[in-house]
């Protein structure tokens, strides 16, 4: 939390300071130093303009007069007022200096009549009066420059006494006008340099800020596209710090806290890995019995990859506990097979010719007999309950009906109940079909009805009952245990547990037969229910599908 | 009837000798695999009981061999081996029976008695002899309803003489079923035996059933 706060809070300064940078630093730097140059320069140059288009138009009246002044003397050399201007024109036109301005020149007399002229002069206006006048009567020239139309121009009129030898002074003026045509193509040339160099100026000007504000931006720049990275969830961005300034400095401490987050965040997806194995874990843990003993996978943190491997070796052990405890039973009933059948074989044969024998060793004989069945009886539980365990028994499935089964097996315990008289009540229908491993419920039954004899007490009653309905069966065994408690129902299914072993130390019993009833019907996929009436009277059902 | 037990428990082999001895056997018993191969192969035995696992070679691969050498004699494997894969291998090697130790000792006696009416293509327990009828399962004889005491051995005489009625029996054959090792060869215990059961079978002043040829031996005839 505090790392995203502060996170925030630095994204978004240096959003601020970046907004902050480019618009006002970049937009407004540049355009009041724009603004400030091109003032500057607009008025430099138009005031030296100005000033230099003064001075030339100054110079260009000042040479207009000198020629002027320069024609009036040749012709006063002429002593004569040229009586053609053709001859004037002469001295004009055969003056290159002249020529390449005059564009008219005019000789008037004093009567103000055009005496000599030049033909290029047409654009102009006609001749005024008084600038004649002022310029014969009062022995003055005038100047003036027209800048208007498209040829401005400088007119000259210049007074002129022509004369020979002073005989014939006559006083007039001669009206010169000289285009300023090449002055003005030098000016605007002049205008258009100005112009150009100072728009290369102010490019120049535009470049350096840029750039200039670029290099102090920059560094701001990759700092905020860094964040906007991490925003997008890219957290291997790394800015490098390209000054040792303030923003170089936040630019490390932010390289830094990237790194310390992107360190966080390593140890958060760790931890959530490590939760969800854990998860997983459990789960595996949660499977883990004597019949899943397969090891659990191994996590990647370390911690808890010691507590998987020290519970994979008591898992190996345990398996490998109960693989010798299967093959123990295994190899245990198989070898008690042999002395039994020995055993039996012996009374049996004994038996056989009973007239050859005593009654006291027919009496131990028959003891022997039904010790020997015993024991048989447990080995064979006990062969079968280990070939449960290990997976080896397969199930042969076939039609068959209930009662005649059931009845085989109240025959096998009919004498053990008549001892004690005990009626034994079959009361399955004579139809009732099942669909199983006849052997298996056979073995069932006769646990079923085993257990039932031993435990009822002497005048009592056992039930068997059954019924079915479509695919579902229900085949139950009762019989009253005074001995039994609520307490004792969940444990009755155990292999060896017995209520009381005082009780029954005489008896043959091994408290195998419930369990095997249990393990059986599991296997065939049948559900065993033991309950308890009121009257103390244990029914154990088996249901199922069959 | 010679019954030849194949089996390496020594108590066994005692009790279930004496016991089918008693029962009117002929009993030979070996307790290793090789030795009970060679008498397999030497003697002509009515039923063989044969344990799986046996010191020299184990029943399976005793009655292999015993099968390949053409001998047609019924073997019931008695073994503490009881999956359904030990029974069908027993079965397919050749066994005639499979009986799963602990066993009941009548249960034997019943299989070893339908293993020989096998053997003699009987299908019923009872040998009609004119008026004289042999029940071989309560292994009694009687002439109209009425029985005739006879002794086991004038028994087990009769009964093998009947089961292979129009065949000539020798006296060897007599001797090799019906009397075990203690009979003194060369003793006419045979014609004796034969001289008492007709005594007490026969009507008076009637024919004998059991006829006599001589050189070869006895015949029940048809």
């Amino acid at each position: 939390m505090r790392i995203a706060h502060t996170y925030t809070s630095v994204k978004t300064s240096l959003g601020s300071i970046k907004s902050w940078l480019t618009k006002r630093l970049r937009n407004k730097i540049t355009f009041s130093v724009l603004l400030v140059f091109l003032v500057v320069y607009a008025i430099t140059i138009s005031l030296s303009y100005l000033q230099m288009k003064g001075d030339l138009f100054d110079a260009a009246e000042k040479e207009a007069l000198s020629t002027a002044q320069m024609i009036a003397i040749s012709i006063y050399r002429n002593y004569e007022i040229p009586a053609d201007f053709r001859e004037i024109q002469s001295y004009v036109v055969g003056t290159k200096r002249f020529k390449k301005n005059i564009i008219e020149l005019n000789v008037i007399d004093r009567g103000l009549t055009v005496i000599g002229s030049t033909t290029e002069y047409k654009l102009l206006k006609k001749v005024e009066g008084t600038d004649y006048i002022e310029a014969v009567q009062h022995k003055k020239h005038r100047i003036a420059v027209t800048e208007e139309t498209d040829n401005p121009y400088i007119r000259v009129v210049y007074p002129i006494a022509a004369g020979i030898a002073q005989k014939h002074i006559a006083r007039g003026c001669l009206e010169l006008v000289i285009g300023l045509k090449p002055l003005m193509n030098h000016l605007s040339r002049l205008q258009n340099n100005a112009l150009i160099s100072g728009i290369i100026i102010i490019v120049a000007i535009i470049t350096i800020i840029v750039l200039l504000s670029g290099s102090i931006t920059k560094p701001i720049d990759d700092l905020y596209s860094g964040i906007q990275k991490v925003d997008s969830g890219d957290l291997d961005v790394q800015i490098d710090v390209r000054s040792r300034d303030e923003i170089g400095f936040l630019t490390s401490s932010f390289n830094k806290m990237i790194l310390s987050v992107k360190d966080s965040k390593q140890k958060l997806e760790d931890y959530a890995a490590n939760l969800e194995y854990l998860r997983s874990f459990q789960d595996d843990i949660q499977l883990i019995n004597a019949s899943n003993l397969a090891p659990v996978s191994i996590p990647p943190a370390r911690e808890l990859a010691d507590v998987a491997n020290s519970l994979n070796t008591v898992i190996d052990n345990l398996r490998k506990a109960f693989e010798r405890e299967r093959r123990f039973i295994a190899n245990v009933a198989h070898e008690l097979r042999t002395p039994i059948s020995e055993l039996r074989t012996l009374a049996e044969v004994s038996l056989k010719w009973p007239e050859e024998m005593d009654e006291q060793s027919l009496k131990n004989y028959q003891d022997i007999l039904a010790v020997v069945r015993h024991m048989q009886n447990t080995v064979n539980n006990l062969l079968v309950l280990s070939r449960l365990d290990s997976g080896s028994l397969q199930s042969q499935k076939e039609m068959f009906e209930l009662r005649p089964l059931a009845d085989s097996a109240c025959k096998h315990y009919q004498d053990m109940a008549e001892e004690k008289e005990i009626i034994l009540n079959n009361s399955i229908p004579s139809h009732c079909p099942l669909f199983t491993d006849k052997h298996m419920f056979l073995l069932i039954i006769d646990n079923l009805l085993s257990n039932a004899v031993e435990y009822s007490r002497s005048s009592s009653t056992v039930d068997l009952s059954a019924r079915k309905d479509d695919n579902f069966f229900l085949f139950s065994v009762s019989n009253p245990a005074y001995d039994l408690s609520s307490r004792d129902l969940p444990l009755i299914f155990e292999r060896f547990w017995r209520k009381d072993t005082a009780r029954t130390s005489d008896r043959s019993h091994s408290g195998l037969g419930l369990s095997l009833v249990k393990s059986l019907a599991d296997f065939l996929g049948f559900t065993v229910e033991a309950k308890l009436s009121l009257t103390n009277c244990l029914n154990i059902s088996i249901s199922g599908k069959g | 009837m010679r019954i030849l037990l194949i089996e390496d428990s020594e108590r066994l082999q005692r009790s279930l000798s004496t016991g089918l001895r008693k029962a009117g056997y002929k009993i030979d018993v070996s307790g290793d695999g090789n030795e009970g191969l060679w008498f397999a192969e030497s003697f002509n035995y009515d039923v063989i009981i044969l344990d799986l696992m046996l010191p020299g070679l184990d029943g399976i691969s005793l009655l292999n061999r015993l099968r390949r050498s053409k001998k047609l004699v019924h073997v019931l494997i008695l073994s503490a081996r009881d999956t359904v894969e030990d029974r069908v291998l027993g079965l397919e090697s050749g066994a005639d029976d499979y009986l799963v130790k602990p066993f009941s000792f009548d249960e034997l006696l019943a299989r070893i008695q339908a293993l020989i009416r096998r053997r003699y293509g009987i299908k019923t327990s009872t040998i009609h002899l004119g008026d004289l009828s042999i029940d071989i399962h309560g292994q009694t004889v009687s002439r109209s309803g009425r029985i005739i005491e006879l002794s086991p051995r004038e028994y087990y005489l009769l009964e093998f003489l009947a089961l292979q009625r129009g065949k000539v029996v020798s006296r060897t054959e007599i001797e090799e079923h019906i009397y075990d090792e203690r009979v003194e060869p060369m003793s006419n215990v045979v014609d004796s035996a034969i001289c008492s059961l007709r005594k007490k079978i026969d009507k008076p002043g009637g024919s004998s059933i059991i006829k006599t040829r001589r050189g070869h031996g006895y015949i029940i005839e048809r």
